[in-house]
């Protein structure tokens, strides 16, 4: 490092890069600093599954701010998608699947077996939703003022997911095919509202279509390269092999980092793009974070996910329905807010919430001919287990086995390699507030030139790097601030 | 005869409307399905020389100006001082003051609030502008749970624990959701009444027919009648009927709505709201009449037993038995709290007796094996009878009477949706600005229906302040008939 | 749960009660006294009984660090046995508190101020790995207001030069004792065992100096009259983590904030600087709490108020606008005519 540096990015996962990209793209001198060997953070292959390695992240892309797309000309560094749209795939045990794809009519003829009410009623949810969520996006999207809140935010900012699904829809299978993105965050479906996190999701973009779940071609990790790529095409000095151990404080104001190897990094603003608990009670100093704030953080996360990955000898039963999806398998909604219950007690719940893709059977290159991967995020799970999660992991792993086994029977006998990843425990709990605050409020940090760009900046935490784009934009403004 | 307004139920809510509206000269008619007024404000001889009041022992808070405006202390209602409440542990006990600070400020402001949105006359002209939303007092509580807010008070888990069953007061709320820091508005109590809630019923009956109102009681009103858009009357179940310009109804959301109205005749958006107004988890209420005073248990004053007394309070057990009740499912463990009513007011019970009440929170309206009989009653006097001698010994021995109310019996009584007492969950999307309409035209009592004004448990005052909702439609009602919007 | 509590010199404050008047402050039993006892302490000294204070020990390895975190002075430069009087805020800047910081030791403190906030304390000590005790029961302490104080103590046999703001350890005949000079008198701190003997030993020797025992509302009247500041009685402290208010400008006690020391709150919004100003009024029926006016304009806001019998008006403290802060403006609180004064309103004795 022989300049001096303007930025420091800590953590290379997509949010750091973005931000790195963008920062160096506004003219700043930008080093990032990741402490793993490979860049790319939850969507690097890291996991070695047999002969594959795939990433410990997340598996789909729902929330990907097309500025972000276009802005860093990721499609120049060789984005591509291998699905654009996934289809909504109910699985249930007590009748035919539910097909909610973007075509509505279509939806309606799968939801029919069920309740004409809910098939014709869909058209009209889906409308209101995706207006009423485009209408929130100059909140969501834009890093304005805030605006004074529309009634109907407030109203949906009191509303529990379950009571919006249990008064749109009558028949349990709609509801419950619903009911696995109603806990994201690790957010009981009851809780006061959790129904914007619907509204959340219908804001978000992809290729273009309102709503779209996407996945990029080559998995996860060719999204992180096309990023790498474009930060270091900006001039972004990206640094792995080095883990950052604390921050550096000059006064009241950061200062630079120091490495675990004790090397001191010097800059004029930090960003971080690990957790808000991780920045400011680990890397911070005791205190600056503020007493209050660091009591309120030093509560993790008491409910997660944990994400299976397997390698199948063939393609799974149910992915013939539709081979570009995202299958839902939730029995009940009710059973998910006791289960909820149960897991913030430490327990594992007796009914889960599965998501499970196939990409291969869209991604054909992921893996060689006659390897299947099938990828299943499951909620709602302990963080930390009162059991341990070495006792509680061989449980788990039997309960999705089964849950799996009833909708593609023989998958037991087809799997050839089994991945478990268990909830991180320092993830920041979701505050529905979060969603109706500013940008500002969650980027910003009590440190001055200290900045989250993470999914600690997001108003739900997800894979959408705009808190990366408007860190940036907070952090150019206050360097060119500063200079004046 | 036309009246200028029709009370539907005479109970505390009814009859403060009826004395509010008629002391300023309007003709005011009272309708009720029972024998005689009171609805909550009851006492009830349960066995022979042992009365308790069979719903609740303590009424929300009546506000203060409303208090003095009715005369009720000259008509014969005396109030106890809230008083500090006893925990029960195995082995151990805790005594806490009555609690106070920000949530009662949110409640008076609250109050405050209300009671000025309702003396604005309704919002219905063509040129008024819109008023800009004002955030309402205690919004804040709507995103945070109930273990943080309790969190700020105490860091002790059992005090917090204690704490929280003195604000449920026998009710039961997940604690870690988020918007259950709400229930902390609903947890304030106005004191036992002397000689029993019956007596308040009583004063406030002697207030409205001396104020000029007329009550009819043994009569249910099945209907209410409108013409091209507006109230006209009520229809009672002789067949008969009541004119009136402005209908009040103390009844809750569901009945008012869905069993007053045909639901082809209401707007689609309020008939989803009425039938998705998700009810309170249940009460059910076991009076005891015990043939002597019990030992207090061990290490316990006898100044501590005027108070209520919760049995061994813990988050984890309100957490179950939410979640229990929300299964139908027969609690193993229901949350008790009990209360020595006769220690405070020694006419419940004869000489040298006592009267308990147990309150009992997650009890189902209906379980899901099927409707309440005669041996699942028994079991569950047995349970909690089971429950309290555990932590209080000696005490079931002394029982010579009892009676168990459970939800569908309050049902029955008072005309309550589902036994749900308090009118609605106290949750988010059910409180404060939104109980129970969104609509800023629906301020103060009034709702979407010209000339129909809700009061009661379900409206936005009703689980904060007794007779305060009666109150506010009332003023709702004079301000809107001097504005010729009738 | 909160059983009232009686102080060390509970048993000589009863005897001393002759009105038999009482109060409670931080849960303990005290007696309130008369006021005119305040005027006492202009001729001979008064002894009152100040053990209800909250006190705080913190101690630790990096007590140093958390404390100088905590305050909104640099603690580093006080040497053990020295204090200084300072806030300390939330997380938005907010005054949580305002007291007394005495180091005992290289990384040993003492936090003392009418109003306890111990588990703010704990929060933050927490993060540094510090331990923090609440010692209020662990003294019993007497102040000692008047200008014959010294006189009194030096005929106890307690002959001692103090600083203001000091505090010093001494072994008198027997008893282990400390004596400070934290605020406007001198403070005799004691073990609550031996706090009979000590009072009886005050007042044995004070006899001939005409000491009184004072209460509680004397000790409000005589703070006043010196301009000290106590929460509780004249603002209310935030117990938020995160409400910006009170400021500590817009109480006047901008200058217990040194702009280059870093403190938690720091950050938070300041607000324009107002003057902690005396007002004298015409009348003596005091004004707490009350907002100050001049020709109809708000300019300030009253903090404490009392008569003062010395004075034979009624005095309040107040924060006020710069502008309308000279000494001898006329204003209006609550309706009634005042002047401003500087303070101290009675010259120091």
């Amino acid at each position: 490092m022989s300049e001096a540096l303007d930025a420091l990015v800590i953590g290379g996962g997509p949010h750091g890069l973005t931000a790195a990209a963008y920062l160096a793209k506004a003219g700043m001198r930008v080093a990032l600093l990741e402490a793993a060997a490979e860049i790319g953070g939850t969507c690097a292959n890291a996991l070695a599954l047999g002969d594959l390695t795939v990433p410990a992240g997340a598996q789909t892309l729902y929330a990907l701010d097309p500025r972000v797309v276009s802005e860093l000309k990721l499609v120049r560094f060789g984005l591509k998608f291998a699905a654009r749209d996934l289809m909504q795939i109910g699985l249930r045990t007590d009748g035919k699947p539910l097909l909610l794809g973007r075509d509505a009519r279509a939806a309606a003829r799968s939801i029919s077996a069920y309740s004409q009410r809910d098939a014709a009623h869909l058209v009209d949810f889906r409308r209101e939703l995706f207006a009423f969520a485009r209408a929130q996006r100059a909140l969501w999207w834009e890093d304005g003022p805030p605006a004074a809140l529309p009634d109907e935010l407030r109203r949906q900012g009191a509303t529990g997911a379950a009571a919006m699904l249990d008064a749109a829809f009558e028949s349990e299978a709609m509801r419950a095919v619903f009911a696995f993105d109603a806990m994201a965050g690790g957010m009981s479906p009851a809780a006061a509202g959790t129904a914007l996190l619907f509204a959340w999701r219908a804001a978000q973009e992809m290729c273009g279509l309102q709503g779209a779940v996407a996945v990029p071609r080559g998995g996860m990790a060719a999204l992180a390269a096309c990023l790498s790529a474009a930060a270091q095409g900006a001039g972004v000095e990206i640094r792995t092999g080095a883990p950052v151990a604390r921050l550096l404080l000059s006064g009241d104001a950061v200062s630079g980092v120091v490495l675990a190897s004790g090397e001191e990094v010097a800059a004029r603003i930090v960003l971080s793009s690990l957790s808000r608990r991780e920045t400011l009670l680990n890397l911070a100093p005791s205190g600056a974070a503020g007493f209050a704030a660091a009591k309120r953080l030093t509560h993790g996360a008491e409910v997660g996910e944990a994400k299976f990955v397997m390698t199948l000898k063939a393609v799974p039963g149910f992915a013939a329905l539709q081979p570009a999806a995202r299958f839902l398998i939730v029995e009940r909604l009710e059973n998910c807010i006791a289960a909820h219950a149960e897991a913030r007690a430490g327990r594992l719940p007796a009914e889960l919430a599965l998501e499970a893709v196939v990409p291969t059977a869209f991604d054909t290159a992921l893996a060689p001919p006659g390897t299947d991967i099938l990828s299943v995020l499951v909620r709602p799970l302990p963080v930390v287990p009162a059991e341990g999660w070495s006792k509680l992991a061989p449980r788990l792993s039997e309960a999705v086995m089964a849950i799996l086994e009833r909708h593609a029977p023989g998958l037991r006998a087809n799997i050839t390699g089994l991945i478990c990843v268990t909830p991180k425990p320092l993830r920041d709990p979701l505050e529905i507030s979060q969603l109706r605050a500013s940008w500002r409020a969650r980027i910003a940090t009590p440190i001055a030139g200290l900045y989250l760009c993470g999914e600690a900046g997001e108003p739900v935490p997800a894979l959408s790097c705009r808190a990366a784009r408007i860190a940036a934009a907070i952090a150019a403004a206050h360097l060119k601030g500063a200079a004046r | 005869m036309r009246y200028d307004a029709c009370i539907i139920g005479a109970g505390a809510d009814g009859l403060a409307a009826a004395a509010t509206l008629a002391a300023r000269g309007l003709k005011v008619a009272v309708v009720e399905r029972d024998s005689h007024p009171g609805g909550r404000c009851a006492t009830r001889e349960f066995h022979p020389g042992f009365r308790a009041s069979p719903y609740t022992d303590e009424l929300p808070p009546i506000p203060a100006e409303i208090f003095w405006s009715l005369d009720l202390a000259r008509r014969g209602v005396v109030l106890a001082p809230a008083s500090a409440s006893l925990a029960l542990w195995p082995g151990r006990q805790s005594l806490l003051p009555a609690p106070a600070g920000r949530a009662e400020a949110f409640r008076q402001a609250i109050l405050a609030r209300v009671l000025a949105d309702s003396a604005a006359p309704a919002n219905r002209g063509w040129f008024t502008p819109r008023a800009p939303y004002a955030p309402w007092p205690g919004e804040e509580l709507s995103t945070r749970t109930l273990s943080e807010a309790l969190e700020e008070l105490t860091a002790d888990p059992a005090e917090r624990a204690n704490l929280m069953a003195t604000f449920l007061t026998g009710r039961v709320c997940n604690p870690a959701l988020a918007g259950s820091a709400l229930q902390l508005l609903g947890g304030a109590r106005g004191g036992m009444a002397a000689g029993g809630l019956g007596r308040l019923g009583e004063a406030l009956r002697v207030a409205a027919q001396e104020a000029g109102a007329e009550i009819t009681c043994g009569l249910e009103a099945t209907d209410i009648r409108r013409k091209a858009g507006r109230v006209t009357g009520v229809g009672l179940a002789d067949g008969s009927d009541i004119a009136a310009r402005a209908v009040i109804s103390t009844l809750d959301l569901k009945r008012t709505f869905l069993s007053l109205f045909s639901w082809s005749e209401l707007p689609r958006a309020l008939v989803d709201r009425a039938g998705a107004f998700r009810p309170a988890p249940g009460t059910a209420r076991l009076l005891l009449a015990l043939d002597a005073l019990p030992e207090p248990p061990v290490g316990t004053e006898a100044c501590a037993l005027r108070g209520p007394i919760h049995l061994a309070p813990s988050a984890a057990a309100l957490d179950e038995a939410t979640h229990a009740w929300r299964r139908g499912a027969l609690p193993a463990r229901p949350p008790a709290m009990l209360r020595l009513v006769s220690a405070v007011d020694p006419s419940l019970a004869p000489s040298g007796a006592a009267t308990l009440t147990v309150t009992l929170g997650a009890i189902p309206h209906t379980p899901f094996d099927g409707a309440w009989t005669h041996e699942k009653r028994d079991r569950l006097s047995a349970t909690a009878l089971a429950i309290i001698e555990a932590l209080w010994p000696g005490l079931a021995k002394r029982v010579i009477g009892s009676e168990l109310l459970l939800p569908p019996d309050m049902e029955q009584m008072l005309g309550v949706s589902g036994g749900d007492l308090a009118g609605g969950e106290l949750a988010a999307d059910q409180m404060l600005g939104l109980r129970p309409f969104a609509d800023p035209d629906c301020r103060g009592g009034r709702t979407p229906v010209q000339g129909l004004y809700l009061a009661g448990p379900s409206s936005a005052l009703g689980p904060l302040a007794t007779c305060a909702s009666g109150v506010e439609a009332a003023r709702a009602v004079a301000a809107d008939l001097v504005a010729r919007r009738l | 749960m909160n059983a009232l509590r009686a102080t060390p010199f509970h048993a000589r404050a009863a005897e001393a009660n002759k009105l038999n008047a009482w109060e409670t402050r931080g849960g303990f039993t005290l007696a309130a006294g008369d006021p005119g006892e305040a005027v006492a302490a202009r001729f001979g000294a008064v002894v009152a009984d100040i053990s209800w204070h909250w006190r705080a020990s913190i101690s630790g390895a990096r007590a140093g660090e958390f404390v100088s975190r905590l305050v909104t002075r640099d603690p580093a430069r006080l040497q053990p046995g020295e204090a200084m009087r300072t806030l300390w805020l939330n997380d938005a800047g907010g005054v949580r508190g305002l007291g007394t910081l005495a180091r005992m030791g290289r990384e040993s403190f003492l936090l003392i101020s009418t109003v306890d906030d111990l588990g703010w304390l704990a929060d933050g000590a927490a993060l540094y790995g510090v331990q923090v005790r609440d010692v209020t029961q662990e003294v019993g302490v007497l102040e000692l207001i008047g200008p014959s104080g010294g006189k009194i103590l030096a005929a106890a046999g307690l002959e001692v030069e103090l600083q203001p703001f000091a505090l010093r350890k001494l072994f008198w005949r027997g008893l282990d004792v400390t004596l400070s000079r934290f605020g406007d008198g001198i403070e005799l701190w004691c073990a609550p065992d031996d706090a009979l003997i000590v009072w009886d030993r005050i007042a044995a020797a004070g006899r001939p100096f005409a000491l009184c025992p004072a209460g509680q509302r004397a000790l409000d009247i005589l703070d006043l009259e010196s301009g000290i500041v106590q929460p509780g009685r004249d603002f209310t402290p935030v117990r938020d983590g995160f409400s910006p208010k009170p400021a500590p400008q817009s109480l006047g006690l901008g200058s217990l904030v040194e702009a280059d020391h870093i403190f938690n709150g720091k950050r938070g919004a300041a607000g324009p600087d107002k003057a902690l100003v005396g007002l004298l009024f015409d009348s003596e029926t005091p004004a707490p709490q009350t907002y100050v006016m001049r020709s109809g304009a708000v300019v300030g806001r009253t903090l404490g108020s009392l008569l003062s019998p010395a004075l034979r008006r009624a005095i309040a403290l107040a924060a006020m606008e710069p502008g309308a802060a000279a000494p001898g403006t006329v204003l209006t609180a609550a309706g009634a005519p005042c002047r401003t004064c500087a303070l101290p309103f009675l010259p120091p004795r």
